[in-house]
């Protein structure tokens, strides 16, 4: 084998994004051919995904085989690229009929609420009825084919990378147009008679055979960019021409006469009794009734939603009575470790395990698993072990005062941590964080000491509202599997509790729960439900912010201005914080202390909180509120409006945490190795080796980061966007209301979308980390 | 057969994810040159030449037939012209290189202007060397470099702001 046949066949370049596409497109063709064939096997035989997975196949080889890199050196491997997307691939999707496949194959949600509205358009159906038309096909096939093998933009498509995609996007659209009219893929009903494809087919082979001929006979290199490049294994550039020009004719016209061929078969053969026994087969078949492939919803049983109790190992262990105990007293050890080490240990955040752990590892493992599962944090907190161990014996009972019932006092203690986090710098100082560990073992212990149910995880704890709120958009909620087994439940012990376990401290009785807002996923109502009908089951993330029941523990989310309050503190104070260690928003805060003669530092980082997390949330609700009641002509008070919608932002501040918790996570991840290095090197083990501190050192994020980090803020984005509009749907009476009505709050939305997207790409303090070395 | 074909399907996504791990894919022709018996091109990308990362890839053929000669070593020295004691010494090797007739460098340019280039190789127990100066650009901004990430939304936006209005269109004027 010739030197550069082996280097071709190791050339496989990296496309990642095309390789997951074309997996994803095969997995839901496959999904959905798969229905259809068990129905009527005889359209649907095996031939269909094999024509389809053939022209994903020519796909891929055209853009992620040695095709690609070699293209730029050879015409013919360029000729042969071009062939592919547009004699090979686009036939071969068509033969493998996709609409119905594809559509039947994806969730049965998105088919029906999401696609069909938009296949039902009649403008998108007109405008490809038009492009498929043979009179408008052909003229464009023809077009871009000429348009780009002529030198000039040829040559653009060579030199720029960005051409290159455009001219090769250009092939693939106007081929899958040109060969509609051949294949005519069901369920298509061409209006146009079959006879036409002859001079179709005939009249598109007559100018590829020019083409052709005009590169193999031309004396001269048409593109000056081959004459240019090093030439392999001794080939010339005009003679790699004419080899181009020869695949463009032999193959291309095979394509284009190979269908031409079939059409007058079939024309002849089609009133023979053969093909007349097949159609009748066929009529018997279409004479069943229709798949719901777009038609109304299909009621899908809660019982066969995904339920994480019933996957094998996890569920197993999360169904065993000690699950949460176990969990929590590992997470005591860390917090253990941690006290000891921010008491003891150093004081130099990146080299102790106080400054490492909580500021980078658990916030940044807390928020991805809020994203990717549900409030697991709170299943296992440490902070309520020792209550939960000592609970006999403490006196208890009282009822949590009727004035302290709502969330205010949490508000005023997020917003309080948030402020001093920036104020006293707590992520550099593991001796205040150590106490901070201490003060929330003690808070519990006292509050729930002296209270009943979970009055310290409802009403106080700071990090429990914050995932109480954030949970809000995860996919996994408690809830029950069969809400007609709770109709006949009458010991409801989910609320009352029962020998195994106490009923939900949190007041939230499971038939009337919706989300997951004040579930610590404690799983007592799991364990306690005599019917085994509670589950952690998937849903969809945000569903639940859109609409306003009664819900059990919380009442509905218009009549409570203490909610609001709460999530309008986390999603500015997301923002604010991500901000806060920003070079730009540390200048402008130097600059305003010097404007105003030079104050204390912390008087100028209590007036941005102030600002950011205060006075600027209310005066932006309450402005949207005012402008959606205007524009929408809404009958509501402006402020219950603005309670209503403040609940759609959810989405955006949970998309800036995510970012900016992320980035600590994956930029840092690495400082706990010479933070546990030292700690074990402090208490006698040297097992772990001595501390590498280079590790610790600020180093440059991974250009990946930035990516993950916007587009956590654009799934922030959108979710947020789509809550409000469905917020506002519900209560306009015509589309235009609505939109009206939502306008303003999309344009906060967007306001906080672009402020989180221009925190991301400034320049940020590593904080947790260690300076970079001096060089 | 499911599990078959979930497999089939797993291991072609798997190759096709691990394919290849190195980005260098040739680029622009900045140089071509015969030395000895060896034709050798150099080629740089991005085009155009931007500080920031940068790949420099090499193609040494036999002159006479035109055969790619396998492996050889080749080391590339950037020094700024600016600045002469700012030197940047990378190991091309084929296997960063996307297509493998080449060998690849992948250096990180740390500002911009002009950079004297200086690729010598190894072929057969013969040294040869190779000088060329490049001119790299302001490196991209973040903010354009990450353009498509944050402005991709608007298409999901306008796709659904369509999806409502058919939808409302359908519903009974009821309400």
């Amino acid at each position: 084998m010739s030197p550069t046949l082996q280097a071709a066949l190791r050339s496989w370049p990296l496309a990642p994004w095309l390789a997951v596409s074309v997996f994803i497109t095969a997995a839901v063709y496959l999904l959905g051919w798969r229905s259809l064939c068990r129905r009527d096997p005889v359209r649907w035989h095996v031939g269909r995904p094999a024509a389809f997975l053939g022209g994903l196949a020519a796909i891929y080889l055209a853009l992620a085989s040695p095709i690609e890199p070699f293209a730029a050196l050879l015409l013919q491997v360029h000729m042969l690229q071009h062939l592919l997307l547009m004699m090979v691939a686009p036939p071969l999707l068509w033969l493998g009929w996709p609409l119905l496949p594809m559509l039947r194959g994806l969730p049965a949600p998105v088919r029906t609420y999401w696609v069909a509205p938009l296949l039902r358009w009649r403008v998108l159906r007109k405008t490809f009825a038009v492009l498929t038309h043979p009179f408008v096909a052909w003229p464009l096939y023809v077009a871009t084919t000429w348009l780009w093998h002529t030198p000039a933009g040829y040559e653009l498509g060579l030199n720029q990378s960005g051409w290159h995609v455009v001219e090769h996007l250009c092939f693939v659209a106007t081929a899958l147009l040109f060969w509609f009219p051949v294949v005519r893929p069901h369920p298509s009903r061409p209006t146009w008679p079959r006879a036409l494809l002859f001079p179709y087919l005939l009249l598109a082979d007559a100018q590829n055979t020019l083409l052709a001929a005009w590169l193999c006979f031309s004396p001269s290199v048409l593109y000056p960019y081959y004459s240019n490049v090093p030439r392999l294994d001794g080939l010339s550039a005009l003679d790699d021409q004419t080899a181009a020009g020869v695949l463009m004719w032999v193959p291309g016209s095979v394509a284009f006469l190979l269908p031409l061929f079939w059409i007058s078969v079939s024309y002849l053969f089609d009133s023979t009794s053969a093909a007349k026994t097949h159609r009748a087969k066929r009529r018997r078949v279409a004479s069943l009734p229709q798949l719901p492939i777009i038609g109304a919803r299909q009621i899908t049983s809660k019982a066969q939603a995904f339920d994480l109790l019933r996957v094998p190992f996890i569920g197993r262990f999360l169904r065993w009575r000690f699950s949460r105990p176990f969990l929590q007293t590992l997470m005591a050890l860390l917090a253990a470790i941690v006290i000891f080490d921010g008491l003891t240990g150093p004081q130099i955040s990146p080299l102790n395990l106080a400054g490492v752990l909580p500021w980078i590892h658990w916030r940044g493992l807390l928020i991805l698993s809020l994203l990717v599962g549900g409030n697991f944090f709170c299943m296992a907190c440490p902070f309520t072990l020792p209550r939960t161990l000592a609970r006999r014996w403490l006196p208890g009972g009282r009822p949590w005062p009727q004035w302290l019932r709502s969330k205010w006092l949490a508000v005023g203690l997020i917003s309080l941590f948030l402020w001093s986090y920036e104020a006293f710098s707590l992520w550099s100082s593991p001796w205040i964080t150590a106490w901070i560990a201490i003060g929330y073992f003690v808070a519990a212990f006292l509050v729930d000491s002296f209270f009943t149910g979970a009055a310290f995880c409802k009403y106080v704890c700071p990090i429990g509202q914050f995932n109480f709120v954030n949970s809000l958009v995860s996919p996994l909620e408690v809830k029950v599997r069969e809400p007609g087994v709770c109709s006949t439940c009458t010991t409801m012990e989910c609320i009352r509790g029962g020998a195994t376990a106490p009923g939900c401290g949190l007041e939230l009785f499971q038939p009337r729960k919706h989300g997951n807002l004040d579930c610590t996923f404690c799983l007592d109502c799991v364990h306690v439900c005599p019917h085994q009908n509670v589950g952690i089951l998937a849903t969809v993330p945000g569903n639940t912010l859109s609409r306003d029941p009664i819900r059990s523990g919380i009442g509905r989310f218009t009549q409570r201005p203490d909610l609001a309050a709460l999530v309008l503190v986390l999603v500015f104070g997301a923002f604010a914080n991500a901000a806060g260690m920003t070079e730009p928003v540390l200048q402008w805060q130097d600059q305003l202390g010097m404007l105003v003669g030079n104050p204390s530092r912390l008087s100028v980082t209590t007036a941005y909180y102030f600002f950011a997390i205060v006075l600027l949330p209310v005066f932006a609700v309450s402005v949207a509120g005012c402008l959606s009641r205007y524009w929408g002509k809404l009958t509501d008070d402006s402020w219950a409006i603005a309670i209503r919608y403040s609940f759609a932002l959810i989405p955006i501040g949970f998309g800036m945490w995510l970012a900016h918790y992320g980035f600590h996570l994956f930029g840092s991840c690495d400082a706990i190795i010479p933070a546990t290095q030292r700690f074990a090197e402090d208490h006698g083990w040297n097992l772990l080796g001595v501390p590498s501190l280079q590790c610790a050192c600020c180093q440059k994020p991974s250009d990946w980061i930035p990516h993950f980090e916007i587009l956590m803020l654009d799934f922030g984005l959108l979710l947020s966007l789509y809550t409000g509009f469905r917020i506002s749907e519900a209560n306009a009476a015509h589309f235009s209301q609505g939109t009206k009505a939502f306008a303003p709050w999309a344009l906060l939305i967007c306001l906080l979308f672009a402020c989180g997207v221009w925190i991301v790409l400034q320049p940020m303090e590593m904080r947790g980390t260690l300076p970079p070395p001096l060089n | 057969m499911r599990s078959n074909l979930i497999i089939l399907m797993s291991s072609l996504l798997l190759h096709a994810l691990c394919s290849a791990p190195a980005l260098a894919d040739g680029g622009k022709i900045v140089l071509m040159e015969r030395q000895g018996d060896y034709r050798i091109s150099v080629f740089t990308s991005p085009d155009p030449l931007r500080a920031g990362p940068i790949d420099i890839s090499v193609l040494i053929q036999d002159a006479e037939n035109g055969e790619p000669i396998p492996k050889p070593q080749i080391i590339v020295t950037l020094k700024s012209a600016r600045a002469p004691f700012q030197t940047i010494r990378a190991v091309a090797t084929n296997d960063a290189a996307t297509n493998k007739l080449l060998s690849a460098a992948l250096v990180d340019l740390p500002e911009p202007g002009e950079w004297k280039c200086d690729v010598n190789f190894l072929v057969r127990h013969t040294a040869f060397q190779l000088h060329f100066l490049i001119d790299a650009g302001e490196q991209t901004t973040v903010r354009l470099a990450v353009w498509p990430w944050f402005t991709w939304p608007a298409g999901a936006v306008i796709l659904f702001g369509i999806h409502r209005r058919l939808v409302w269109r359908r519903r009974p004027a009821t309400r």
